[in-house]
């Protein structure tokens, strides 16, 4: 491959940084560590791109077309300044991490990522309320706190703390309240009867944090038999 | 799969062996001769061309216009276009569902008559408007398609 | 034949033109998709029997769409020499009959001629037929108010030229642009041309076009290509199909063009399979365009060559985006790619391709000869030229129109579409197709171009219009789209495949009546979130449809979801039936059609009481919108609704009627403040809910409007006692020849009762505000029509003189004649403008009445102190105003008319007096009230009726009455009574769904003849038989019940 000494400027979040030809913005921005979320792009097929997934989106500020670009197949162009940061990328971004979230099958304590979802840390990242704690909680199969008899409330539980408790063997006490998702709430409480605890057990840990949504809690315990 | 198959399914890769990317062309010719593009089919093209089943596959389910099972003896298309929407159009599939018996993409028991709700079919001035083979019928009402599908019910008949 | 020399076009033109004239006569048929789904074929097969047969020499021609759908089948026949006479809705008696009478008998048949071609249309080459050849009382097309706005450039041969008959093509000037193009122009002038012609992107997204081949002209590369966008997919747009069937060489000129100036040597047309007959006169085209040099290697004999190659899609709408429709061709998922890179610089294969619609390849050779001038002259400044538009839904006139851009809104739909179908009132234009958004009547003056569509949140897209009328649900609109956008979504981007979905689900939450307001605001965000991040356009523009509506008509959306009503009887799961939904009051219509066919009258008597106080009333002189949303108008024609509540009532007055229903008494007293169907309503409803009501009128008797405006012809005064009786016996009190305000003042109301309705009525008529209007001779219209009803004797003279369209001078006129006088109403406007009820205006004419229309009174003609006529200002009718009228314009001619008496009733006045000190009624010209219909400034007072609305019929009337007693009830702590009381009803009646579908004939009622009925205050229209009234009962199709399954379906 023939090499190039030809640089072009591109201005990230205010800062200069000069890409090659070819380069696309993402690429320039990874070079130089600015974090761009992505989940349709594969580093392992770097030609492949086809910017669907709409995670990488920028904010053209000027040199380009103006509004949201997809930085994984937008060109490095010189003048070109985007912004990653802008509260339009937020929006956007946040926006197409519900989206996708309206549409997946949450059954995180059985998924073999176990702890490096980077689906909940997108959802920490934007601030979404949507996945139980096990999403990002490493301890999978026989390590989970509630086969070993501990009555963690992870699986009922919003996260976005990163698993703080249960990454250290503590279990969840639920501090982020009571999920009001029926669907994952019902998959949830299959651990439980798995490992033997009853309605006013988990009743009682789950009234210390929760309010609203114990209610719906109750019901699907009451539809799922316990 | 019948010898006959094959050897129109061959005709149609040799016909179009010289223009670029024929994959859509053949699969459509597939279509149009043999009715639909069933699995064997598919099987047959991949193993006789350059195309995976999968990118075959890829393509077939994603127009609508290709079909996995043999259609019905006559296909009626009811147009969902805008114009017709607002004048009685979602009526006119309904009544022809209940006339029937089938949902949007069923055939009829006897295999006479397949249904499919498609877009405009572009007869907007005639709405509503539903298609029946190559033949168009516009400003249908719902009293009329009893008639419309007898016709096509003796035609049987009298074969 | 090889063309390369001029010469050789001009020998084909000739032909050409000996093939469109050549001394045989021809009969055309329209037959494009559209002719023949209207059923063109069978006539063309009859023709040519009939041409063997009767041994006939005539020629049969098929040409394309000349896009007047509206009057398909078209048939024109052309005798030598002579003008195209085209004849519309064509059956094969109508066929007969032309081909006998003006084919053989070379007579054209004037009753059945819609108009004649006798010069041209479009912007076109052509031979002009001389003066004298031209058929007397047959119009021309361009003074057919459908084509005398548009100028017809792309669509110029459609219609007129066969289609695949490159000859005609050449004969009309074809070819020329093309020629000159590649042996004069270099491939920059072409391209300065079209850049100067200003031409936009007639796809949808209207970029420049002529830029655009530039960018494709300067990509480098050695092969490159251009493309034909046929992938029409927007519902309701059809202009690429009629072009393509019916003019496929202008759109093959266009490309060769194109291709020379960009130096591509292929050309592709992506063209929809459901356009059989499309791709087939395409086929032909390129086939003799090639067998004639046209088109291959050497174009022309030059050395330059072309090809063009079909590709059929294969049904999915976002192939129509550009580079889907590269992936497409490339026989890949056609699933759009991100840009850049741009078609321009790597499209197909690669290579810089320039795609344009059918449409913009259609204009190309026309900007070429005529230069980009002549073209940019048409149209805006920044919008130029002419669009073809596809004029549809609901309204007289749908097709294929091509005005100039520019042209305002309301011109399309009124002047070009002829205004609403059935009557019916405008409700928005929707514009664009999916990414487009719906247009409301306040916008329908705005000039249409890309920018002002624009900015209404619409766009002008491929040029799809479609009218929808009050009978449109605009939430189901949105819906509708969504339901489109959602499933037409290739899934390649999140936002567009997940969001669409979950803005489909809450449109379908809003229609089932579940959704909240809550929902409003996700739906806008999302939507604004969704167009933001959207890879292609059609996710970017999806919520178009749903941020316009919101935008226009959020009352729909608030109705829908705090009121649970969906006002256009779309959305299922909110009504019962159509018909119910409609009755201002709620009637439950198939409740008691099912008990009419039962033969149990006093019941269905009983069932319309529940939800009206006056089934007999209304069963004669209800405006019956009912009747309008009757679904059975689908299947042949709408239920006589109001004769089988005239009838029900008038078997169970001979049977005698049940009790009525009412709650345990509540000690509160209500003031109702007049006497007239509204206040009797409310009394009627108060009453039944245990309330104390007390009903003030200052006349003799009890009825006001019912009793005092309407004539006994139409109502007679036993039906009004009856009913009026039934509610006094309820324990109203009524107190007559008590005039608030005088006899009693608002403030002792006021300070006597828990509250207080107001339904006085309109009772004084507007001034003409012309001198002399106070001296006698001059009769105020209101005033003389109580007088006239109420039995005293009044003076006519030998002959009156209405002023005025509405149903108070029909009334008048209709009564006098009675009276044994010469009655003539004048009118400013025209018949059809005349607020009055139809049914009247021509019993009134039958009966004898002479009109006066366009006629504005501009003088009273004074003499001895005395009026004697007037003298009026002749009108004549101007543009049509954004309401869909058109406004009379003075001319100077002027004409007297002169009459014993003149009558004013041009308009009707809120009389204030009643009111004494209290500030009820402010500025405004009616009085100002909530939702609830309680008075703006005062909560205590309730007011309904013409007094809030303005004059209104009688049951809207009834209803507000209705509605103010429902809310002074809730007003006084009451726990909503009228529900209650609704419960209460249980009157059962078969609910099989019954087996009607089959054509049958509306009953029609009888009515006195002309000259029995001017003799006297007879009813004029008679009540139905037992035998009509049952039969007419049985062809409800009980749409309540279907409903209720609707219903179960969505829980």
């Amino acid at each position: 491959m023939a090499t190039t000494s030809f640089k072009i400027n591109i201005v990230i979040d205010g800062k200069d940084y000069a890409g090659e030809p070819n380069q696309t913005v993402l690429d320039v921005a990874r070079a130089n560590s600015v974090d761009i979320p992505t989940l349709c792009f594969n580093p392992l097929f770097p030609d492949h791109r086809i910017g669907s997934c709409r995670l990488c989106l920028v904010e053209v500020k000027a040199g380009g077309r103006p509004g949201l670009q997809p930085s994984c197949t937008m060109p490095v162009s010189s003048g070109l300044s985007v912004s990653t940061i802008s509260d339009a990328v937020y929006q956007a971004r946040r926006t197409v991490v519900e989206l996708l979230l309206s549409e997946h099958v949450q059954k995180c304590r059985d998924c073999p990522v176990s702890g490096e979802c980077n689906f909940a840390k997108l959802c920490r990242d934007y601030d979404i309320n949507g996945v139980p704690v096990c999403a990002e909680c490493p301890n999978q199969g026989e390590g989970c706190l509630l086969t070993r008899g501990e009555l963690c409330l992870g699986p009922l539980t919003y996260a976005n703390c990163n698993a703080f408790c249960t990454r250290k063997g503590y279990r969840c006490e639920g501090c982020h309240s009571i999920m009001a998702n029926e669907d994952i709430l019902r998959f949830g409480l299959k651990a439980y009867k798995d490992a033997g605890f009853t309605k006013e057990e988990i009743l009682v840990a789950a009234k210390v944090f929760s309010y609203d949504s114990m209610e719906m809690l109750e019901r699907v315990m009451t539809e799922e038999g316990f | 799969m019948e010898a006959k198959d094959k050897f129109i399914i061959d005709t149609i890769l040799h016909t179009y062996s010289n223009i670029d990317d024929p994959q859509l062309v053949i699969l459509q010719n597939i279509q149009e001769i043999l009715g639909y593009v069933g699995e064997e089919y598919l099987t047959y093209v991949s193993e006789n061309s350059e195309y995976s089943l999968t990118e075959l596959y890829g393509v077939v389910s994603f127009y609508p216009q290709f079909r996995f099972d043999p259609p019905g003896k006559h296909t009626i298309k009811v147009c969902s276009g805008t114009a017709c929407h607002v004048r009685g159009g979602s009526g006119i599939a309904q009544e022809l569902e209940d006339i029937l018996e089938i949902k949007p993409g069923g055939t009829t028991k006897d295999g006479l008559f397949s249904l499919e709700s498609v877009r405009c079919l572009g007869c907007c001035g005639l709405s509503p408007v539903i298609m029946i083979d190559e033949e168009t019928y516009g400003r249908v009402k719902k009293g009329g398609l009893q008639k419309i599908l007898e016709s096509y019910k003796t035609e049987e008949v009298a074969e | 034949m090889k063309i390369s020399k001029i010469v050789h076009l001009r020998d084909m033109a000739q032909r050409g033109k000996e093939s469109m004239d050549n001394g045989t006569p021809q009969v055309i048929f329209g037959l494009a998709t559209c002719g023949i789904a209207a059923g063109g074929m069978p006539l063309k097969e009859y023709a040519e029997l009939y041409l063997d047969e009767n041994d006939v020499h005539a020629d049969i021609v098929s040409v394309g769409c000349i896009g007047m759908c509206h009057a398909e089948p078209l048939v024109d026949i052309k005798l030598p020499g002579k003008p195209r006479v085209t004849y519309s809705d064509m059956d094969i008696e109508k066929l007969k009959k032309i081909l006998d009478e003006h084919l053989v008998g070379e007579e054209p048949v004037k009753d059945l001629a819609m108009c004649q071609l006798t010069d041209e249309i479009s912007e076109c080459e052509h031979g002009v037929i001389a003066e004298t050849d031209i058929y007397d009382g047959i119009p021309r097309y361009q003074d057919l108010p459908f084509f005398a706005k548009q100028i017809r450039v792309a669509l110029r041969n459609c219609g007129i030229v066969v289609p695949e008959d490159i000859e005609e093509y050449i004969a009309r000037g074809g070819y020329r642009a093309a020629y000159r193009s590649l042996f004069e122009l270099t491939p920059e002038e072409i391209i300065g041309e079209v850049k100067t012609s200003g031409i936009r992107g007639r796809g949808g997204a209207g970029f420049p076009t002529g830029l655009k081949w530039e960018f494709c002209h300067k990509a480098p590369g050695d092969v490159k290509y251009v493309i034909c966008n046929a992938d029409e997919g927007d519902p309701g747009a059809y202009m690429d199909r009629a072009v393509l069937e019916g003019d496929p060489h202008s759109v093959i000129e266009g490309m060769i063009i194109g291709g020379y100036a960009m130096g591509a040597s292929d050309g592709y047309i992506y063209i929809r399979a459901e356009y059989p007959l499309a791709i087939e006169k395409l086929k032909k085209a390129i086939a003799s365009a090639e067998e004639h040099g046209i088109l291959g290697d050497r174009v022309f004999g030059m050395d330059y060559s072309f090809r063009i190659h079909i590709r059929e899609g294969a049904g999915v709408f976002v192939c129509g985006e550009e580079t889907a429709l590269i992936n497409s061709i490339e026989g890949k998922r056609g699933e759009p790619r991100p840009r850049p890179p741009f078609p321009a610089v790597s499209g197909l294969w690669g290579k810089p391709t320039n795609i344009n619609n059918v449409e913009t390849w259609a204009n190309i050779a026309m900007i070429l000869q005529k230069g980009g001038k002549w073209f940019s002259t048409m149209g805006t400044e920044k919008s130029t030229g002419t669009k073809v538009f596809s004029l549809v839904g609901k309204v007289n006139r749908a097709g294929l129109i091509e005005v100039p851009m520019g042209i305002p809104m309301k011109d399309i739909i009124y002047e070009i579409g002829g205004g609403i179908m059935d009557g019916r009132k405008f409700k928005a234009v929707q514009t664009g197709g999916p990414s487009g958004g719906c247009i409301p009547e306040e916008h329908l003056d705005i000039p249409v171009d890309y920018d002002n569509l624009k900015t209404l949140g619409s766009i002008v897209g491929s040029g799809g219009m479609v009218v929808l009328d009050e009978d449109t649900c605009m939430v189901d609109v949105a819906r509708y789209f969504l339901t489109f956008t959602a499933e037409e979504s290739c899934g390649k981007c999140t936002p567009c495949r997940i969001g669409t979905r979950r803005l489909l689900e809450i449109l379908e939450k809003i229609c089932h009546g579940e959704g909240v307001m809550e929902d409003l605001e996700v739906l806008t965000s999302l939507s604004e979130q969704v167009s933001a991040s959207a890879l292609c356009a059609l996710g970017g523009t999806a919520p178009n449809p749903i941020i316009t509506t919101m935008k226009y008509f959020m009352n729909e959306y608030v109705d829908h979801i705090e009121n649970k009503i969906c006002d256009a009887s779309v959305c299922a799961a909110m009504f019962k039936s159509p018909c119910q939904n409609t009755c201002p009051a709620g009637t439950n219509v198939p409740g008691y059609i099912q008990l009419i066919t039962e033969g149990r009258y006093a019941e269905a008597y009983d069932v319309n009481r529940e939800a009206n106080p006056f089934p007999s009333i209304c069963g004669r002189v209800c405006e019956h919108p009912c009747e309008g949303r009757c679904q059975r108008a689908q299947l042949d024609e709408p239920i006589a609704i109001r004769e089988l509540k005239r009838y029900a009532s008038d078997e169970a007055f001979k049977a005698g009627v049940g009790k009525i229903s009412t709650l345990d008494d509540v000690d509160k007293t209500i003031a109702i403040v007049g006497g007239g169907p509204s206040g009797l309503s409310a009394a009627y409803f108060l009453r039944r809910m245990g309330y104390k009501p007390t009903i003030y009128e200052a006349e003799e008797k009890m009825g006001g409007w019912v009793r005092y405006g309407i004539p006994k012809y139409r109502l007679p005064h036993e039906i009004i006692d009856k009913e009026i009786q039934d509610i006094i016996d309820l324990g109203v009190v009524a107190k007559t020849n008590t005039s608030v305000g005088k006899d009693v003042t608002m403030e002792t109301l006021l300070n006597d009762n828990d509250a207080v309705y107001l339904a006085i009525g309109a009772q004084k008529d507007t001034k003409l505000g012309l001198e002399g209007e106070d001296l006698p001779g001059v009769l105020p219209g209101l005033q003389l029509l109580k007088e006239m009803n109420s039995g005293k004797s009044v003076d006519l003279g030998q002959s009156i003189l209405v002023i005025g369209g509405g149903n108070v001078a029909i009334d008048v006129a209709r009564t006098a004649v009675r009276m044994g006088t010469k009655v003539t109403i004048c009118y400013r406007r025209e018949e059809d403008d005349m607020p009055a009820y139809d049914e009247e205006i021509e019993h009134c004419r039958e009966e004898g009445v002479e009109y006066h229309f366009l006629v504005a009174p501009e003088k009273l003609i004074v003499e001895g102190g005395k009026v004697v006529g007037a003298v009026f200002r002749k009108n004549v009718m101007g543009d049509f105003t954004k309401w869909g009228r058109r406004s009379p314009v003075a001319t100077d001619e002027t004409v007297e008319i002169r009459a014993d008496r003149v009558v004013n009733a041009i308009g009707q006045q809120l009389d204030t007096d009643f009111a004494g000190g209290m500030n009820i009624v402010g500025d405004s010209r009616w009085i100002p009230v909530e939702g609830t219909g309680s008075s703006a400034w005062f909560p205590k007072i309730f007011a309904g009726g013409d007094a809030v609305t303005g004059p209104a019929s009688v049951i809207d009337v009834v209803a507000d009455g209705k509605r103010a007693a429902k809310n002074i009830d809730l007003f006084l702590g009451g726990n909503d009574r009228l529900a209650e009381l609704e419960k209460m009803n249980n009157t059962n009646y078969s609910n099989v769904e019954p087996d009607n579908a089959e054509p049958m004939q509306r009953q029609g009622v009888k009515e006195l003849n002309a000259d029995d009925r001017t003799c006297g205050f007879e009813e004029v229209v008679m009540c139905m038989d037992s035998e009509c009234a049952k039969k007419e009962a049985s062809r409800c199709l009980r749409c309540d019940l279907s409903a209720d399954t609707d219903g179960g379906d969505v829980e």
